[in-house]
């Protein structure tokens, strides 16, 4: 059956993507999600943890989706009351650490979406490492509305 | 000891002027202000400040001036809809605040949201924006000059960022929730971080001390 003939390829690329990596991802993206956007919202935020597991100082330096006309990396910094976006073109992430993008902190700015997104919905975002690999991670987009 | 009657008569008198006159002052002057809530998140203003006098729609597009300010507490929240990340976190806690007091039968207060990037947000794009948080916001827009000053009457600086290759911009301002009395003066702001559980505390213990300061 064709199903069965996909699970076969599935696991086969399962266990070739296995040899090809090290014993221990380098690096673990988790707690992925995105806010979901008020309706009329240009730019909606992206928040995740990254894990450097490796040896080495690495380096987020891009990310990207097909979904929206741009994906760039922000930090919201606050002056006494001030409060400002800010570009950053790249997030250090040192060895054995864990950097976290949360609300009111570092976020990953989506601007321009192609499609409605609603709750539910899930967004692929492509991340590139300074080590020259990229993930492709998936982000549930969240209601965030704490009251209901 | 031989003192004079008239001494005498005198010292009563102005014995008993004093008393009267500490009688009367306490009924005259206002009662001592009563003794400041302990306040983590809020700041108390002094003295409450009468907003500034302006005229600038709402999200209906209908003409509003100070009068919205009036009967109601309000907490006040300057922003603006392409911001993705602070102003829908902070429009959350604002409306769980409102949520929260309601469930404790305490008062509430109403929800003013002004934007300071009016040129993007027409009114419809803000009645659209501020429904999905809360039909009971009341948004506030008009003309760049018109909010630049009742912003800069409030306290609030605003910086519009430069625009990028692909029009896009931001704009920094103040994260403070202002809190506006039932007689339309700015009364407390409310610094970050915003915790719904300490905001909704503060605020039934700042309308408190209001009270008990007027009685």
């Amino acid at each position: 059956m064709m199903q069965r003939r996909v699970l076969l390829v599935l696991t086969m690329v399962a266990v070739l993507a296995g040899c090809g990596m090290g014993e221990r991802q380098r690096i673990v993206i988790e707690d992925t999600w995105v806010r979901e956007a008020p309706p009329g919202a240009r730019a909606l935020a992206g928040y995740m943890r990254i894990h450097n597991h490796s040896d080495a100082q690495l380096a987020l330096l891009f990310a990207n989706s097909a979904d929206f006309e741009r994906v760039e990396l922000h930090v919201t910094r606050h002056d006494n009351d001030r409060m400002r976006m800010e570009q950053v073109d790249h997030v250090a992430l040192l060895p054995g650490e864990a950097v976290e993008f949360v609300p009111g902190g570092m976020h990953l700015m989506l601007m321009g979406p192609r499609r409605e997104l609603k709750a539910g919905d899930r967004v692929r975002v492509e991340l590139t490492f300074s080590d020259g690999t990229a993930t492709d991670v998936v982000f549930p987009v969240r209601d965030a509305r704490s009251s209901r | 000891m031989n003192i004079p009657r008239a001494q005498l008569l005198i010292v009563a008198l102005a014995l008993a002027a004093a008393v009267a006159g500490f009688v009367v002052a306490r009924g005259m002057l206002p009662a001592p202000p009563a003794a400041q809530p302990e306040l983590h998140s809020a700041t108390l203003l002094n003295a409450p400040r009468p907003l500034p006098d302006f005229s600038l729609l709402d999200q209906h597009g209908e003409v509003i001036g100070p009068e919205v300010f009036t009967g109601d507490w309000q907490l006040v929240f300057f922003g603006f809809t392409n911001c993705p990340d602070i102003c829908p976190m902070t429009l959350h806690t604002l409306t769980a605040v409102r949520a929260k007091l309601a469930s404790q039968g305490r008062q509430q207060p109403g929800v003013v949201f002004v934007s300071v990037d009016p040129e993007r947000d027409a009114p419809a794009q803000l009645a659209d924006y501020l429904a999905y948080f809360d039909t009971s916001i009341v948004g506030i827009t008009g003309d760049q000059e018109g909010i630049a000053k009742f912003a800069r009457d409030m306290g609030v600086a605003v910086f519009m960022g430069a625009e990028d290759d692909h029009g896009h911009y931001n704009v920094d301002h103040s994260t403070a929730v202002f809190l506006v009395d039932p007689a339309g003066r700015l009364s407390a702001l409310f610094r970050m971080p915003h915790e719904v559980d300490v905001m909704a505390d503060e605020f039934t213990r700042i309308v408190e001390t209001r009270v008990e300061a007027r009685g």
